[in-house]
């Protein structure tokens, strides 16, 4: 289109406030796509485990009865002896090197067998209800081991001062393998448990964290001297982490694994513009060659080409583009390639049916007459004229393409790499949504989705109205 | 042309798709990498059913032969055998049809019927509430996602209605009929009309909205014809001209718009079953993508692609019946 032509058309389809709302939404979708990565700081597929899985949104926070939920609570102890990290009491043989990270070293002399502890304490507050789970990490380095037999363990205390052992290395004569303690509150063995006083099937962060107060982490080493030998170990204590993933999380709460709802909702509007937009115009230019050629041409190949048309009108497309897609292989570009080559025969045919018209028009004979070729026809002179069909097929070919894209992904067909609304719908329907009435997870992608599909069918129905005016309402 | 004619060519033509179809079919199946083998015959099968496979579908003859043992394979109702439950997949879809045809028939018929009197509402009282109240109801159901209606109408109609009202308004989950089904027929019969409810409501509101907005546009066309003014010149009651001259003519066009619809009522089905765990093709086809079973995957798409070309034929047909171009 010329720029005169562009403006007239501007100037005729901003009366529509149909189209305008369409043009408004679009471009909401697309500045949503491209600021994606400043709008969250979570990649939607790679964060894992950014809280429990499932976790609400965190503004459920201002109701009273969700108030209390804990929010995810990364703990730092450091490696040396103030109030970010530890305090100690030392009984035996062992002296602490004070300069951090922190060592303490146990030396028993010649002959005599001795005993020594080394703890080493640290006070925190859990202000929460009760988390489904922690976990704790903590490396211990082991500089020198001789002669020596120890046993290391990990308590919490509660504001009750109840005292749970929640990790015990047993006694051993050897360096800790892997040198490091790796606590999972979902993985504590079944002997601790009964010694907390709790039946197998229990959850332990829940029970540890029932209160809300001052809780105190004791790190205890006992070590004993072989009677003979002159005993000696040495250990550097490193930086302990204390990871309570919270129950509340985010605008829109996480997945069952823990992923951040809001940046999935986000960065699925990119996909869905992508594969809408490319699939239609690889359809809609399908539709044209094909509609241009058998139109023009006529005889066996406009028969051969209709008949075609025929078989993919009737054909149930989502099926076929089902097994397709299992067939290719699931990745975004295959979905977009055969989208497109899906459902072109509708438009084929309405381009046909316009250059049987044009085909009898004097400005055609004209051509022919002067010898003009078959291509330059269609492209000179019949394309121009079907071209103002194909502007509003593009926009209202989006929506069907953008569906079947989601409908993929819902049925868990998409390309599994990519975030995308219909794969929302997926987890949410496999992994629980509907059991918590989890609307936050189901309703927004859904709206997304529609919002964006009806965009483009307002934007297609006003282009129609000012291209085509003849296909207008007859009032 | 006559009505013979007319007949003659559709079925003509009829056969012409179903001959392209199942061509397509045995192309796409065949051509794909790997090993074609694999696609008929699971590695998992015992030796000798393997070589009863193996004869059945000609798999060691050149392909022009394969295609002919192909053809008459699939006249004969031998699909081939399940890779996943190891029957023979024309047990399994003949068991499986009933249920799609069902649901398929019931909302077809339903939002035929709503979307033509909403369409005639709409179109024959232009710029009233009621059509404003069609259009904006159609143009917002072209943007709406099958599953995303189905998901909202479970999740309202079977987990938060059911906890509000205590129970009292509770449609299943999952499912064609409770288990065990009821004993007696009229209990069985409500049963799965219950079950029915939901998927059916899904399928109805999902397409009638695009129904009525063709037949509102093609009714507003009708409206403005001569022959409606000497209708109403004659003083003919209102209710006659828009049904017995407005609707009447305008039957044939919304026959075409039926059969065109068809393959997309399909492809909604096939989610639709999925969803509500409906026990019909369209789910059993989602199970055999999953799980890689080809022979299914061959056997229901067949099957799902002669139901909509027959349905096709069917509405043509209609058309000739309607349209007195051709029926005289």
């Amino acid at each position: 289109m010329s720029r005169v032509r562009l403006h007239e058309f501007w100037s005729a389809y901003k009366n529509s406030k149909l189209g305008i709302s369409g043009l408004v939404i679009l471009i909401f979708f697309v500045i949503v796509a491209f600021t994606a990565p400043l709008l969250t700081p979570y990649d939607p597929m790679q964060d894992k485990f950014l809280a429990e899985g499932s976790a609400l949104p965190a503004w459920f926070k201002i109701f009273p009865q969700y108030s209390g939920l804990p929010e995810t609570m990364d703990f730092t102890v450091q490696s040396e002896v103030n109030g970010a990290g530890w305090s100690f009491k030392l009984e035996g043989p062992i002296i602490l090197n004070m300069q951090a990270p922190l060592t303490f070293t146990f030396k028993a002399a010649d002959g005599v067998g001795f005993s020594g502890v080394a703890e080493f304490a640290h006070r925190f507050d859990y202000e929460y209800s009760p988390p489904y789970s922690f976990r704790v990490n903590m490396s211990l380095q082991f500089l020198d081991i001789n002669n020596a037999t120890y046993s290391a363990e990990l308590y919490i205390l509660t504001p009750e001062s109840d005292s749970f052992l929640v990790w015990s290395s047993g006694p051993s004569r050897r360096p800790l393998e892997p040198p490091n303690i790796s606590l999972d509150s979902k993985g504590i063995p079944f002997e601790l448990k009964s010694r907390m006083g709790l039946e197998w099937h229990r959850n332990v962060a829940e029970h540890i964290f029932s209160k809300r107060g001052p809780y105190t982490m004791i790190l205890r080493f006992r070590v004993d001297g072989d009677p003979g030998g002159p005993s000696i170990l040495s250990v550097t204590l490193g930086r302990l982490v204390l990871h309570v993933p919270g129950r509340v999380h985010g605008v829109l709460g996480t997945d069952h694994l823990g992923s951040d709802l809001f940046s999935q909702l986000l960065y699925g509007s990119r996909i869905s513009l992508m594969i809408g937009v490319s699939a239609a115009f690889i359809s809609v230019i399908i539709g044209l060659l094909c509609g241009l050629i058998a139109g023009y041409y006529g005889r066996i190949i406009d028969e051969a080409a209709m008949r075609l048309v025929d078989v993919l009108l009737v054909l149930p497309g989502l099926p076929m583009l089902m097994i397709l897609s299992s067939l290719f292989g699931r990745s975004i570009w295959n979905i977009v390639f055969l989208l497109g080559v899906l459902s072109w025969p509708g438009f084929a045919r309405v381009v046909r049916a316009r250059v049987l018209q044009l085909k009898t028009a004097a400005f055609i004979e004209a051509s022919r007459a002067i010898g003009s070729s078959g291509s330059h026809i269609i492209f000179r002179h019949l394309l121009p004229n079907v071209l103002p069909l194909a502007y509003a097929t593009v926009a209202l070919s989006i929506p069907g393409a953008i569906m079947a894209e989601a409908a993929l992904s819902f049925l868990a067909l998409g390309d599994p790499d990519t975030p995308s609304w219909g794969r929302m719908f997926y987890s949410a329907h496999s992994f629980g949504a509907f059991q918590r009435l989890a609307w936050w997870w189901i309703v927004p992608p859904g709206l997304a989705i529609t919002l964006l599909s009806l965009s483009f069918v307002f934007i297609g129905t006003t282009i129609d109205e000012v291209l085509n005016p003849r296909l207008r309402v007859v009032r | 042309m006559g009505f013979k004619a007319y007949v003659a060519r559709r079925l003509v033509n009829t056969v012409i798709i179903v001959f392209v179809t199942v061509t397509l079919q045995f192309f796409i199946f065949r051509i794909m990498p790997g090993n074609p083998l694999a696609h008929f015959i699971s590695p998992n099968f015992p030796l000798e059913s393997r070589r009863a496979l193996m004869e059945m579908w000609g798999l060691d003859k050149p392909m022009h032969e394969q295609f002919i043992t192909y053809l008459s394979n699939l006249l004969t109702g031998k699909l081939g055998i399940s890779f996943i439950s190891q029957r023979y997949v024309i047990d399994e879809v003949l068991e499986r049809l009933p249920n799609t045809i069902l649901l398929m028939g019931s909302s077809t018929i339903l939002m035929i019927v709503l979307g033509i009197h909403l369409g005639v509402l709409a179109g024959s009282r232009r710029g009233s509430k009621s059509d404003l109240a069609s259009v904006t109801f159609g143009l917002l159901t072209q943007g709406l996602p099958v599953f995303f209606l189905g998901l909202l109408l479970m999740l309202t109609f079977s987990y938060y209605l059911p906890v509000a009202t205590g129970g009292l308004i509770n449609f299943p989950v999952a499912g064609t009929v409770s288990r065990p089904p009821p004993a007696d027929l009229p209990r069985y019969f409500m049963d799965v009309l219950w079950h029915l409810t939901l998927p059916m409501v899904t399928l109805v509101i999902i397409s009638f909205g695009g129904y009525t907005l063709i037949v509102r546009s093609l009714m507003i066309d009708v409206m403005a014809q001569d022959y409606i003014l000497t209708a109403k010149a004659k003083g003919l009651p209102e209710r006659s001209i828009i049904y017995g001259h407005g609707l009447r003519s305008i039957l044939p066009p919304i026959s075409t718009m039926v059969g065109l619809s068809l393959s997309g009522i399909v492809g909604g089905a096939v989610i639709t079953e999925t969803i509500f765990s409906w026990h019909g093709i369209g789910r059993y086809l989602y199970e055999a993508v999953l799980q890689n079973d080809y022979p299914v995957m061959q056997g229901t798409f067949f099957l799902l692609s002669m139901v909509t070309i027959i349905a096709n034929l069917v509405v043509d047909l209609i058309y000739g019946l309607l349209d007195p171009r051709i029926r005289y």
